[in-house]
């Protein structure tokens, strides 16, 4: 299978400031949020980056998606290099994390059409396909409503819409069932699954281990910033359950009690 | 009570230990105190005479004992220059006078029976340079005499189109100027640091659109907002400035003799300077993280154009273009130049070109600004 997506050795650190120094309480000025980190994900496949809070994968999902650089490495999505083509790059995934946020004046519908506008999608596809999904998801509902006027589960569903609007093949979804009633969240796991079925290269970040069992063939636990391990999902788990082996391979990256 | 204490504790650490609520505490008192005395540097130096000026006086006699007297005093105590000139025929005095020739009329006639002899001194109090001489000369020749053996008369030669057209020129481009960067630090702040407060500037960000197209379409759309908001205050200045006149000075009819021209000259610098705003405040909102913090930042650079405002108020100070090189202060020479009917499309030209350089750098600034993920993403 081809790849759809490859990161080479990536590395990513930032400047702390003596407010974060605090908070963090450290002396180093420096915090490397991503080391030497790579992966490759398979065409058609949905690829699970798992990992505790600050293990780096929101940062190694945010250099694939080219809202930040990173320090070294780079990461080469359907054949365009994040490190020399970022605005090819922008073009050709869809990327959605709970750090995007819509504007609470304008409606779902006009920021479907105002997105859609800034991807450069034909008026008319662009109208049958915010009809497709309106309805799939239920927007229709609330087309009109202001996004001020929306529950958390309306917003995650319509940001979800928006980050899709120019169809592309490669998706990026940061947490993507975080926040969520059970009902949203199976809505958006169902969508995955579709996706999928539409020959869509996923790439979600979680730390929902039932998520990863059900929806991905391959999956990376990141711990400290590093890959620990990555492979397809039956490779990584061996017979065992996902949970027993991520706590497994944390003990003996961070030692102690997990 | 011991309750009380402990909110006034905790409100007072809100308040003095935060740099944001500080600066807003003490910086408007350090702007009051900027503008007020850059206004009265800048009165005393538009009521104080000038030293390079030959200040020319026409009187109506060869020889007066009072005018002689005041005229040597002047010349032994005053650094100014003045030249007397005879000129019998008050006609001809005021045709002079009107000319700019003259700057002072001093006119003597003799008292009727039982009455006392008078001068009437011709004056105008939107002149500057017939103010100054007036406000040395007339003190000088009211104090020659111990006892009231004359009377002056002092009478103003300024036309209400000219009152009209100073108090416009000297409040006009001060106003437009703050009411210009107060629209623009509005929208501007909301625009850019409000999206990057809540979040909605990286989902623009992470769409293929070059952030330098990002860049330039926010600039325009808040230049177009801006300037609809400065038009407003622009035409509401117009208009309100006869009522504020009529109501503070009695029996003046306020006129503006000014034609499309000058109109269109002052929108031509609106509309570049709002621009020119624009790109300086969305570059303060860029590096800003929320609005609060951009207002905050904004503020000094309001006191700094309040004070270049304030140098209106000396009217047009250089012909010379090449002063019109200098951001804002252009601005305000320009508006200064035509608000005096003294129009010079080359300063306005200079102005332009030169506001433009300033626009199209801060775009370029303004695109590395969106780029940078220390910028935008600054938590």
């Amino acid at each position: 299978m081809q790849d759809a997506l490859i990161v080479k050795n990536l590395v990513k650190s930032f400047k702390l400031s003596r407010k974060q120094q605090r908070i963090e309480k450290t002396n180093l000025k420096v915090k490397v949020a991503v080391n030497g980190l790579s992966f490759t994900a398979k065409k058609g496949e949905i690829y699970g980056l798992l990992g505790p809070n600050g293990a780096g994968k929101t940062t190694t999902l945010r250099i694939i998606s080219t809202l930040i650089k990173a320090d070294e490495g780079d990461a080469v999505v359907d054949g365009v290099s994040v490190r020399d083509n970022p605005d090819g790059v922008r073009s050709k995934i869809g990327f959605l994390t709970s750090e995007l946020k819509l504007e609470d004046f304008f409606t779902p519908n006009y920021l479907y059409d105002y997105f859609s506008n800034l991807h450069g999608v034909d008026k008319e596809i662009s109208e049958k396909r915010k009809a497709k999904l309106f309805k799939k998801f239920g927007i229709d509902r609330f087309a009109e409503v202001k996004v001020a006027d929306l529950s958390t589960g309306m917003k995650q569903k319509v940001s979800l819409v928006i980050s899709i609007v120019h169809d592309p093949d490669f998706i990026i979804f940061d947490e993507p069932t975080n926040g969520l009633d059970v009902i949203t969240a199976k809505t958006v796991t169902d969508f995955l699954t579709d996706l999928k079925v539409e020959g869509k290269t996923i790439i979600i970040s979680t730390h929902i281990f039932s998520l990863v069992e059900k929806l991905c063939d391959r999956v990376g636990v990141i711990i400290n910033g590093r890959m620990v391990v990555s492979d397809t999902l039956t490779g990584v788990c061996n017979g065992r359950s996902l949970e027993d082996v991520f706590f497994d391979l944390y003990k003996k990256e961070v030692g102690g009690n997990a | 009570m011991r309750n009380i204490l402990v909110i006034i504790k905790k409100e007072l650490k809100r308040f003095f230990t935060d740099r944001r609520m500080l600066i807003s505490l003490f910086l408007p008192g350090i702007i009051l105190y900027l503008v007020y005395s850059l206004m009265g540097n800048v009165m005393g130096d538009v009521f104080s005479a000038d030293e390079e000026h030959v200040y020319k006086v026409a009187i109506n006699v060869e020889e007066d004992l009072y005018i002689d007297s005041a005229f040597s005093y002047m010349a032994e105590n005053s650094q100014i220059k003045f030249e007397k000139v005879v000129i019998k025929d008050r006609e001809e005095a005021k045709a002079k006078f009107e000319n700019e020739e003259i700057d002072l009329i001093v006119s003597y006639q003799k008292g009727a029976e039982g009455q006392l002899d008078s001068y009437q001194v011709f004056y105008n109090s939107t002149s500057p340079e017939s103010t100054a001489i007036y406000g040395e000369f007339i003190p000088l020749l009211s104090s020659m005499s111990a006892t009231p053996i004359y009377s002056v008369v002092p009478t103003d030669l300024a036309t209400d189109e000219d009152t009209s057209m100073m108090i416009t020129n000297m409040m006009l481009p001060f106003l437009l100027l703050t009411f210009l960067f107060s629209g623009c630090m509005a929208v501007a702040t909301e625009s850019i640091a409000g999206e990057k407060e809540r979040g909605t500037i990286a989902t623009l960000l992470i769409t293929p659109v070059k952030r330098s197209h990002i860049a330039f379409g926010k600039v325009i759309a808040l230049s177009v907002t801006a300037l609809v908001s400065a038009t407003v205050s622009f035409v509401s200045v117009i208009l309100s400035l006869p009522k504020l006149m009529s109501g503070s000075m009695e029996g003046m009819d306020f006129k503006l003799g000014y034609g499309a021209t000058e109109y269109l000259g002052v929108f031509a610098i609106i509309v570049i300077t709002v621009l020119m705003f624009t790109v300086i405040l969305s570059i303060v909102s860029t590096v800003a993280k929320s609005v609060k913090e951009a207002t905050s930042y904004a503020m000094p650079v309001m006191i700094l154009i309040m004070i270049v405002g304030l140098s209106g108020m000396l009217g047009a100070s250089s012909t010379n273009p090449v002063s019109c090189l200098i951001p804002v202060y252009n601005s305000v020479q320009c508006m200064s130049m035509i608000f005096a009917q003294e129009f010079n499309p080359l300063c306005l030209l200079y102005t332009v070109l030169s506001n433009l350089a300033v626009i199209a750098l801060g775009i370029v600034v303004l695109a590395k600004l969106f780029s940078s993920e220390r910028v935008m993403f600054n938590k």
